[in-house]
């Protein structure tokens, strides 16, 4: 199938005629994502008896577009209340929360849609130009060069601790070892599990980052009577359409930085395995390196909210190159996908491409589509959303509490996952109130488990040689490019003040 | 203009230290649980921990340093402060263990709302139109999103079979 004007100009139309399936699958993963544990695989699972009974094209439309919305609802409770709504936007609350308690709440919503939708669009074009070229992404990728892409997202830590290094490194290294609970991966020896049976598949991300975030924000809020600093009250009260369009104009003015970050999030998705909490770390980490302005990052600086947004939106066409073209899922989301493909009987692969292209292409033109509705659905809504910081906190703190336990429960069905979540909120809770950071403490979580699998699978490669990590040419190219995004701030800070 | 005088400097540590101490500890049993593992298992583990007891030197160094020829004194008024709010906070994470414990038996959605109720309550809410609207309708809007809407296999008790019988 040629991808010349007249097809993609057919490919375009028919997936706006599927409107009515966009549309509310829109506003589902919008709603879902918002909630800590509804990820979009979860919600997919549940509706599988619909997506299983439609048509193949219809079933498949309608996942897409609910997995696209469900990162952009994640990023909304991660700038309201701090929360997270999924692991790729716990990025996001570093300058996305920060802008709440200044009263910029709507205009940082803004930011975040635009930024997400943007950066989704593009991914989703590129994708549906070069699909073949970037199925190849894979084969070069090795866990070498993954070592290396997961201590991109780690090196953030050091970002992190700036204000204090050595509470942000015992937070980071905290994380890390809390990652590294549970079997390991090649003898499954259990490790630091407490005796607990529901430890040996390592801490789970959902109850850890509903205690880090939810539950300790919680407990920390209601010392307040709202979540805005008492300076920006007056402007979150007498907000109105003007900060909208100015979080829109301030996300235009930031145009190529949601382009690169959303590069990094295509790329990212790609890789099986990695996924969008480590494409939004890797995106903030390297826009900070880039920044003219590094000391802004953390303080409610626009481009902080742009790069994870733009990076986890990334994500989601990227997580569709293994699954079309080479028939593997790169994801939870995508392997429902698949299960929904293979019942339908539809070949994946190169085969996909050959018998029923218009539903390999279709599928991505429809994201690009979803992305473009959203602007309309979602981005009015911003004005009303920011309206939830001026609820008192004696109301909001125990709604937090009480919908966000449940998020922990439901991915595993576990009562032990609520405790778990309540342990990691009173770490939260001190670590706050001492000065620790919980996103470095999540960071570990997140990454160590991915770094340790990597890093071990290459050691059994090389029969233990740790020198295998420089092996590689891509790797030791990675390498040099790790080395300058740490060094880069520094060395400009050095060079601005000798001028 | 600053007056000196000839107390000595007084140097407080206590909460800061909490976390490098459950950490150390953490640390220290997680090493106790791999001490017969495989090198496999245990490279990890052993590379992080001892990063961590380095850090955790230094910043105890750190403080005891900064507090040399002065009075160090324990506290933990960080943790602690405001006072005056001290009771809510510890009634608040107390309910909702309580909740936790709870919800097996008394399933989601009496548990939702009595944890609503008590907590808005707790948190100085008077107006009982408030206490009894939101946590009726947000017991409600979860009953009928999560249970009904999602079919999400929540923990039921009473109100969920006495909804499951009438229906």
């Amino acid at each position: 199938m040629e991808l010349d004007l007249a097809t993609l100009g057919s490919l375009f139309a028919h997936a706006f005629a599927l409107w009515w399936v966009i549309i509310p699958a829109v506003f589902l993963g919008i709603v879902m994502g918002a909630i800590p544990g509804f990820a979009a695989h979860n919600t997919i699972i549940i509706l599988l008896p619909f997506t299983l009974a439609v048509d193949v094209e219809i079933g498949l439309v309608f996942m897409v577009a609910l997995y696209a919305a469900s990162h952009l609802g994640g990023g909304i409770p991660a700038i309201l209340v701090n929360i997270p709504g999924t692991g790729g936007a716990a990025a996001t609350t570093l300058d996305g929360y920060p802008m709440t308690q200044q009263g910029k709440a709507q205009a940082a919503l803004a930011l975040s849609f635009f930024a997400s939708v943007l950066g989704g669009f593009i991914t989703s074009i590129v994708t549906l130009f070069a699909l073949p070229y970037l199925s190849q992404v894979g084969f070069y990728i090795h866990s070498v060069e993954m070592v290396i892409v997961m201590l991109f997202g780690l090196t953030l830590i050091a970002v992190i601790a700036a204000q204090d290094m050595l509470k942000g490194l015992i937070a980071g290294f905290l994380g890390l070892l809390l990652g590294a609970v549970g079997s390991d991966y090649i003898y499954s020896t259990p490790r630091g599990t407490f005796g607990f049976l529901e430890l040996y598949d390592g801490v789970p991300l959902i109850p850890a980052l509903v205690g880090l975030f939810a539950l300790s924000e919680a407990f920390v809020m209601i010392e307040q009577d709202l979540i805005i600093a008492k300076e920006g009250r007056e402007r979150a009260r007498s907000a109105s359409w003007r900060d909208t369009f100015n979080g829109f104009k301030v996300a235009i003015r930031h145009w190529g930085q949601t382009i690169i970050s959303s590069l990094i999030g295509l790329v990212i998705g790609v890789l099986p395995g990695a996924g969008a909490s480590i494409a939004a770390f890797v995106a903030y980490q390297q826009a900070r390196s880039v920044s003219k302005t590094p000391e802004k990052f953390g303080t409610g600086h626009a481009p902080g909210v742009i790069a994870p947004e733009a990076a986890n939106n990334g994500v989601t066409s990227g997580t569709l190159v293994p699954l079309l073209a080479l028939g593997i899922p790169g994801g939870s989301t995508a392997a429902v996908m698949l299960i929904v493909l293979q019942y339908h009987g539809v070949p994946l692969g190169p085969k996909l491409f050959i018998q029923n292209p218009a539903l390999a292409y279709g599928v991505i033109a429809a994201m690009a589509v979803a992305y473009f509705f959203m602007v309309f659905t979602i981005l009015p809504l911003a004005r009303y959303m920011a309206q939830v910081t001026l609820i008192p906190t004696k109301y909001l703190g125990p709604l937090i509490v009480t919908f966000t336990l449940v998020g922990a429960y439901v991915p595993r069905g576990y009562i032990f996952d609520m405790w778990l979540a309540l342990a990691f909120g009173l770490i939260g809770y001190i670590a706050r109130k001492t000065g620790y950071h919980v996103a470095a403490i999540l960071i570990g979580v997140i990454l160590g488990p991915l770094v340790e699998q990597s890093f071990l699978r290459a050691l059994r490669l090389s029969d233990g040689d740790p020198l295998v990590l420089f092996s590689s040419t891509l790797g030791n190219v990675l390498w040099a490019f790790l080395v300058l995004s740490i060094a880069t701030p520094y060395l400009t800070k050095y060079w601005r003040a000798r001028r | 203009m600053e007056q000196k005088t000839n107390e000595p400097r007084e140097t407080r540590i206590g909460a800061d230290l909490i976390l490098p101490i459950l950490t150390g500890a953490f640390a220290t049993y997680y090493l106790v649980t791999i001490a017969d593992a495989p090198w496999e298992a245990r490279v990890n583990g052993l590379l992080i921990a001892s990063v961590l007891f380095v850090l955790i030197s230094v910043f105890i160094s750190r403080m005891l340093f900064a507090g040399r020829g002065g009075k160090i004194t324990f506290s933990l008024e960080n943790l602690l402060k405001p006072r005056d709010k001290l009771g809510q906070r510890f009634g608040f994470i107390g309910l909702t263990a309580a909740s936790i414990y709870v919800m097996q038996w008394a399933g989601f959605t009496l548990t939702v709302w009595l944890f609503l109720l008590l907590s808005m309550l707790l948190l100085g809410v008077r107006d009982r139109w408030s206490l009894l609207g939101v946590s009726t309708g947000a017991a409600s809007l979860g009953y009928g999103l999560f249970i009904v809407g999602l079919g999400t296999p929540l923990p039921v008790g009473p109100i969920e079979h006495l909804i499951k019988a009438l229906s």
